[in-house]
């Protein structure tokens, strides 16, 4: 069975988001009479026409206030054996962790746009934020087409200045597709009032091997025995330590030699195992126990490896993304895959607000929250760390306060 | 062996997560289980995250109003896997006679939702980790993998913590008592019955057709109702869950009794 594929559906508030998914979802797979029974008698009490919105605006709060507070995820069945997993992410601008939180699930996005206002702050917002998560599969839905007559002429004009207004941001979106959720122009079928729209429908879009197979980014081949290992704990069975994890790279063998990072110590891998059984060798993503000859000083957060590019260091340069104000000099913890150490960012190098990319002054020290910035991050305890292209879990990490609140999200330079 | 990519890189995941919640809770980590066929997936996961024995205790909420079987599959496999089981029960509602009849939302409230309280209070628990999906209900697809509760177990859904590759969450704080961590977020209901036939996993009666009926989703005896259903083996249940358009949950009376009932069930600290 494949693998479904998570696309997040993002935007600006009010530009039909939920629609568009509770539309494609309601045509696409049937949907219960449950269900729908729930919709129609919510819709009823608030006495409004049917809502697609509300087969994913499933709070009492957010039908109330036609908004969606929540990122939240349907499952349904497209064509050919395809499986989308729809993940819906709020508008609005203070609930931009929501909107993290769900796309940083996703494999690829649709930018919607309302094709009846200029392409807004927080779409460009959005688009910032998936070409940092490092998600490049992006599709520009322009939606609310009934608004503007469905004009060929105005869709190309606003494409253009949707191409333009992305550039920068490093977003080349693969497909425009002109839409209207609420009438479903373009989702399912070609739609006959845009008959000058030869291109994809949103559907054939998504299901297109080009933007299903495009890689993320090229990763290095793997040499013949290397693989990445996270050590996660430490576990006493039967009076021998076991550490457990995960293997994030590569296939691991009985007898293989390996090193043990950050310390780089030779060691040897003399047992794998499961549950109930011990193996000859494990495969990426496997999880197994692994009894190393030398168990004295391993620990939580080490990476056993036979790997040449992963780097150990004290000190390195990232981008982050400020969930929270920055500050230069504090300390605060560190997190990256399961190494945990503190730290702080010495220096600030530049800042950038995330709609527009402009320059923001940092003589202070201080970048305010929802923009970005490149910094150098000191930790007081090696940590090891790969490219993101590499190994996702080795590329990135966030920086937490004492609270255990997530106040940065990283990416390794 | 042949086992399915996806069902593989599902189950890690699960399994990380399950480490992870271990790693920070420790001792004051616990698992839930209702011996329907997520939570039976939830202790095969952690029987794999700890490889054999699950050093947590397992908790039943039990209401009293569950189906026999429930009960004898409790027994039989605690047994066989060697559980720390724990039964949890709010004896004084049963005392005082709480059933359905006095009011779903309140009987869901008592048996279910006190009764965890009473037992974290009692055992000093800090995490839970917890079965749901986020396919079973539009509410739960809202969820987090570590969705912290207050002191009154009320779920702030609308101020969520940040959570990031199901890897970077909120893990700590001094206003939650305590967080519920859910492994199988993920999942769908296919998923489960494939791993469940994968991993020849055993499953309540009730979930097999009998006389044309099957239970989707199993729970109290008084408040699930079976469906229309001709599939007696994993592999038929497998291939009706493909192609039905049936709600998992229709059966499930606490889900649509009144309007927002889950979510206000669910704001007050149930399942």
């Amino acid at each position: 069975m494949n693998k479904y594929l998570r696309i997040a559906v993002t935007g600006d508030v009010d530009s039909g988001k939920s629609t568009l998914i509770g539309r494609v979802l309601s045509e696409l797979s049937p949907v219960s009479a449950h269900m729908m029974d729930e919709v129609s008698q919510a819709c009823k009490r608030l006495g409004r026409d049917f809502e697609f919105a509300y087969l994913l605006d499933s709070l009492e709060e957010e039908r109330q206030e036609q908004r969606t507070i929540d990122t939240t995820q349907v499952f349904c069945k497209a064509r050919n054996g395809l499986e989308i997993v729809f993940i819906d992410v709020p508008g609005h601008r203070e609930l931009i962790k929501n909107m993290l939180s769900g796309t940083s699930l996703a494999d690829g996005a649709i930018l919607v746009v309302d094709a009846g206002k200029p392409i807004a702050e927080q779409a460009r917002r959005h688009a910032f934020i998936l070409a940092f998560l490092g998600i490049r599969h992006v599709m520009v839905a322009l939606n609310k087409m009934d608004a503007i007559g469905f004009q060929e002429q105005e869709f190309e004009r606003i494409k253009a200045g949707i191409q333009a207004s992305l550039k920068p941001i490093g977003i080349d979106p693969e497909f425009f597709v002109p839409i209207s959720a609420k009438e479903g122009e373009n989702l399912l079928k070609p739609s006959k009032r845009m008959k000058w729209y030869t291109g994809d429908t949103l559907i054939d879009a998504l299901s297109s091997v080009r933007f299903r197979k495009k890689p993320h980014a090229a990763r290095p081949a793997l040499e013949s025995k290397e693989f990445v290992f996270l050590v996660q704990d430490i576990y006493q069975l039967k009076k021998k330590k076991i550490a457990v994890g995960l293997l994030v790279l590569g296939s691991i063998g009985l007898k293989s030699s390996c090193c043990v990072l950050p310390l780089n110590t030779k060691n040897r891998v003399e047992e794998i195992l499961e549950l109930g059984r011990s193996r000859k060798s494990v495969r990426s993503p496997e999880g197994p126990g692994l009894v190393l000859r030398d168990m004295s000083c391993l620990k939580r957060g080490d990476i056993v490896c036979v790997s040449k590019n992963l780097n150990v260091t004290f000190e390195f340069s990232a981008k982050v993304f400020c969930v929270k104000q920055l500050r230069k000099n504090k300390s605060i913890n560190l997190k990256c895959g399961p190494q945990e150490t503190v730290a702080h960012v010495s220096r600030i190098t530049h800042a950038w607000e995330t709609s527009g990319l402009r320059e923001i002054n940092i003589d202070q020290g201080v970048v305010e929250e929802n923009n970005i910035a490149e910094v150098r991050v000191s930790v007081e305890q090696r940590i090891v760390f790969a490219e993101r292209s590499f190994t996702g879990s080795l590329g990135r990490f966030v920086l937490r306060d004492h609270q255990g609140d997530i106040e940065a999200i990283g990416i390794i330079q | 062996m042949s086992s399915d990519p996806y069902l593989k890189e599902l189950e890690s995941q699960s399994i990380y997560v399950i480490r992870e919640a271990y790693w920070e809770y420790k001792d004051s980590l616990a698992l839930l289980w209702s011996m329907g066929k997520d939570s039976t997936v939830l202790v095969h996961l952690a029987r794999k995250a700890f490889l054999g024995t699950v050093p947590i205790p397992v908790i039943h909420i039990d209401t009293t109003f569950k189906f026999q079987q429930i009960y004898d599959f409790r027994k039989r496999y605690a047994g066989k896997w060697g559980l720390k089981l724990v039964v949890a029960r709010n004896e004084e509602a049963i005392l005082d006679r709480m059933s359905p009849k006095l009011g779903r939302f309140e009987c869901c409230n008592a048996l279910k939702t006190e009764a965890l309280k009473q037992i974290v209070a009692k055992r000093g628990l800090k995490a839970l980790l917890v079965a749901i999906r986020r396919d079973e209900h539009a509410i739960r697809a809202k969820e987090r993998y570590f969705s912290s509760r207050d002191k009154d177990f009320k779920w702030d859904y609308a101020h969520q913590s940040l959570e990031l590759w199901a890897e970077y969450y909120k893990s700590q704080g001094k206003k939650e008592t305590h967080f519920r961590v859910h492994p199988l977020l993920g999942w769908r209901e296919i998923d489960i019955w494939r791993y469940t036939k994968q991993e020849k996993l055993p499953v309540v009666s009730l979930y097999f057709a009998r006389k044309g009926k099957r239970y989707r989703s199993i729970g109290c005896e008084c408040c699930c109702q079976p469906v229309a259903s001709q599939a007696r083996s994993l592999e038929k249940i497998v291939r009706e869950i493909s192609s039905t358009s049936i709600a998992e949950r229709s059966g499930r009376i606490q889900d649509k009794e009144k309007a927002y009932m889950m979510q206000k069930l669910r704001s007050l600290g149930y399942m």
